[in-house]
């Protein structure tokens, strides 16, 4: 039996006005996860967690918090905390005061808070700054101070809110680490809005995926990326993205022909054994084929079997220190391969590529929807 | 680090503009400053001028007179001032408010501040009017009183009413300044506290106030200082009376130069309350900085 959900969101819906921001969310998370909202601007994740929080009111539906049914609840009474992109602290007030200041309002003894403060200061190493004001501190001692005034509290429930969008690449890298440091250790539930799918994919138990107010796909990190549900979510998580071929399929007798078109009239053809056939219509019929980068490379890896090559003519090369991109003209897109830095490659060179069809994923082309 | 070049410069640069500064700044208030150690009038003949060394001082600030006239000031500016802040801070939260016509609102609401203080001075002692007046006839109405009053023309309220005509004039000055201080208020702090489970009236003590603590400051000491010269309202309403009851201490100094024409006590009299206005002034000044260091306990 699992146990009780943390956070149960049924049937919500958020408009404003006749738009409609959010479109009929469910969400059960278990205590203890750590729930990644992602997606592009606009497609509703921060929305969707100012109804979490209570600080956006929902149209319709019911939010559940630790089993108790908080949908109208003020947020001070849903026992959550939450760490905003900003910050948010409070300039006048000393760091030891910005953390403790949810236990102050709550009237919590002065020496009890006092212990509490240095708790959590020593777990996120700020215990030095204690006694200075937001403006002297550096963005990722903010960012500490902002996690330590969500932790004080021990709530059932915390929430950030793109809470390393402010910091520079490097720091924002050593941070994500630390969130998730803090997550292992205190075993917390978090839930975390990012439009970074990189985040995303690294600190997530389960990655929400959203798109226009919809939950595209609920799924672990390996899940969505290596059986996204359509070709949106195929695009967007992963860097550099999944390509999306459009290619012809045919049902044989061993498996599914492909023939993806190439420049100059020629065609790429492959034989996926390891797909069952009867996912994909009878064909010849068109498809997408989703091939991630790393599932195009260098042809020593090839086995004649689920990995095969073939030649392609390379249009970019591009450097990346440990890996060489090469963009090469797939079935009408610009597909990316991966290949070995040690590669002797060159732009306009005919290199062959050797395609991993174990990892191959077949979309709708015009819905997008994962065959 | 600026070369001697460089400094003879940049002193060539100020000069024209302190010059000018000097002239109508530095000289009447340095003539002032030796009028006030003189026993000069003015008379239509010329008379003789000495210097009486302390001889005004010592007798001004051991005149009752003056000193009555003082602390009508003194009570005309912190109540005034007072009320004006809370007045024209709770309209400001109020303006900053989401409401149908709060544009409109927020427009007309600097009406009383645009408006001549003179102009107020004579609209306001036409509400107050004792035969026909409009503030005798809405309490009336009211049931509030059964007589009508003559509202300035008693020495027990003369000085309250006074300092209403002025709160209705300035409030809306505060309430702008705050209004634009508001406006800049992050709402991630406001939502932060709302999660944390701070009350509006705590959100409103711990996260607003201290925000707009500076510009508020800014404008409360602008006001503190006007209300202290507090003249031009006066005269027109009251002319400091009736009975003294609205003499303050600009008006006080008006009567000693223009009335008795004794201009060297006079000008005794304007560096004595200038020397107050001043030490009013640091007194904001350090509590300000306290505000901003310590925030709220």
């Amino acid at each position: 039996m699992p146990e009780n959900p943390i956070l149960c969101i049924d049937k919500l819906q958020k408009t404003y006005g006749d738009v409609p921001i959010l479109k009929d969310i469910a969400i059960s998370m278990d205590p203890g996860e750590f729930l990644v909202l992602v997606g592009p601007s606009g497609c509703g994740k921060s929305t969707l967690l100012n109804c979490i929080s209570g600080l956006t009111g929902i149209s319709s539906g019911s939010i559940t918090i630790a089993g108790r049914d908080r949908t109208h609840a003020e947020p001070a009474d849903r026992d959550i905390a939450m760490v905003f992109q900003s910050y948010a602290l409070f300039p006048n007030m000393s760091v030891e005061r910005n953390i403790g200041f949810g236990l102050e309002v709550r009237k919590v003894p002065e020496r009890e808070k006092k212990s509490k403060v240095a708790d959590v200061a020593k777990l996120l190493k700020i215990e030095h700054l204690l006694q200075r004001k937001p403006a002297e501190l550096s963005g990722g001692q903010r960012q500490r101070v902002a996690m330590g005034r969500a932790l004080v509290r021990d709530p059932e429930l915390f929430l950030f809110d793109e809470p390393l969008s402010n910091l520079d690449a490097k720091l924002r890298v050593s941070m994500r680490t630390e969130i998730k440091r803090i997550h292992q250790t205190t075993g917390a539930s978090f839930v975390y809005v990012t439009h970074d799918q990189i985040e995303a994919m690294t600190l997530a138990t389960r990655i929400v995926v959203m798109k226009d107010g919809v939950i595209q796909q609920i799924g672990t990190p390996n899940e969505i990326y290596n059986r996204p549900v359509n070709a949106f979510v195929a695009d967007f998580m992963g860097a550099p993205s999944m390509n999306l071929m459009k290619g012809t399929v045919t049902r044989q007798a061993d498996g599914i022909r492909l023939e993806i078109p190439a420049p100059q009239g020629s065609t790429i053809e492959l034989t996926d054994y390891d797909t069952a056939p009867d996912r994909l219509p009878a064909g010849p019929a068109e498809v997408l084929i989703g091939l991630r980068p790393e599932a195009m490379t260098d042809q020593a890896r090839a086995d004649g079997r689920s990995v095969q090559v073939a030649d392609c003519v390379l249009d970019v090369v591009e450097p990346a220190g440990a890996d060489t991109y090469a963009v090469v003209h797939l079935g009408g897109t610009e597909a990316i391969a991966r290949l070995s830095a040690d590669t002797p490659v060159a732009a306009g060179q005919v290199t062959p590529i050797a395609f991993d069809l174990s990892k191959i994923s077949y979309f709708d082309v015009s819905s997008g929807t994962r065959l | 680090m600026l070369g001697r070049r460089q400094k003879q410069e940049k002193w060539m640069l100020l000069a024209p503009a302190m010059f000018v500064l000097a002239l109508i700044t530095m000289v009447p208030l340095a003539n002032t400053l030796w009028l006030s150690f003189t026993d000069t009038r003015i008379t239509a003949i010329a008379a003789p001028v000495h210097f009486i060394g302390l001889e005004n001082y010592i007798y001004a600030l051991t005149d009752p007179d003056f000193q009555a006239a003082l602390y009508r000031t003194l009570y005309f500016t912190i109540v005034s001032v007072g009320l004006e802040g809370v007045l024209g801070i709770a309209v400001a939260v109020l303006l900053n408010q989401p409401f149908r016509g709060r544009l409109v609102l927020r427009a007309l609401i600097i009406l009383p501040w645009a408006v001549p203080t003179i102009v107020n001075a004579v609209a306001w002692r036409l509400i107050y009017q004792p035969d026909y007046g409009a503030l005798n006839s809405l309490l009336y109405q009211l049931g509030l009183i059964s007589d009508y009053r003559s509202w300035i023309g008693d020495p027990s309220t003369a000085m309250n009413m006074v300092i209403l005509a002025d709160v209705w004039k300035n409030f809306p000055l505060v309430a702008y300044v705050a209004l634009a201080a508001l406006q800049t208020v992050p709402d991630d702090l406001l939502k932060a506290a709302a999660i944390e489970g701070a009350s509006p009236w705590k959100r409103f003590r711990s996260i607003t106030l201290p925000w707009i603590a500076g510009p508020l400051l800014v404008v409360m000491v602008l006001r503190t200082i006007e209300a202290f010269r507090v003249f031009d309202i006066i005269y027109v309403m009251t002319s400091g009376g009736p009975a003294d009851s609205t003499k303050t201490a600009s008006f006080f100094i008006y009567q000693e130069y223009f009335n008795y024409l004794r201009s060297g006590s006079g000008a005794s009299y304007a560096v004595l309350v200038a020397g107050i206005s001043a030490v009013l002034i640091l007194v904001y000044y350090s509590a300000a900085k306290r505000q901003a260091a310590g925030g709220t306990a």
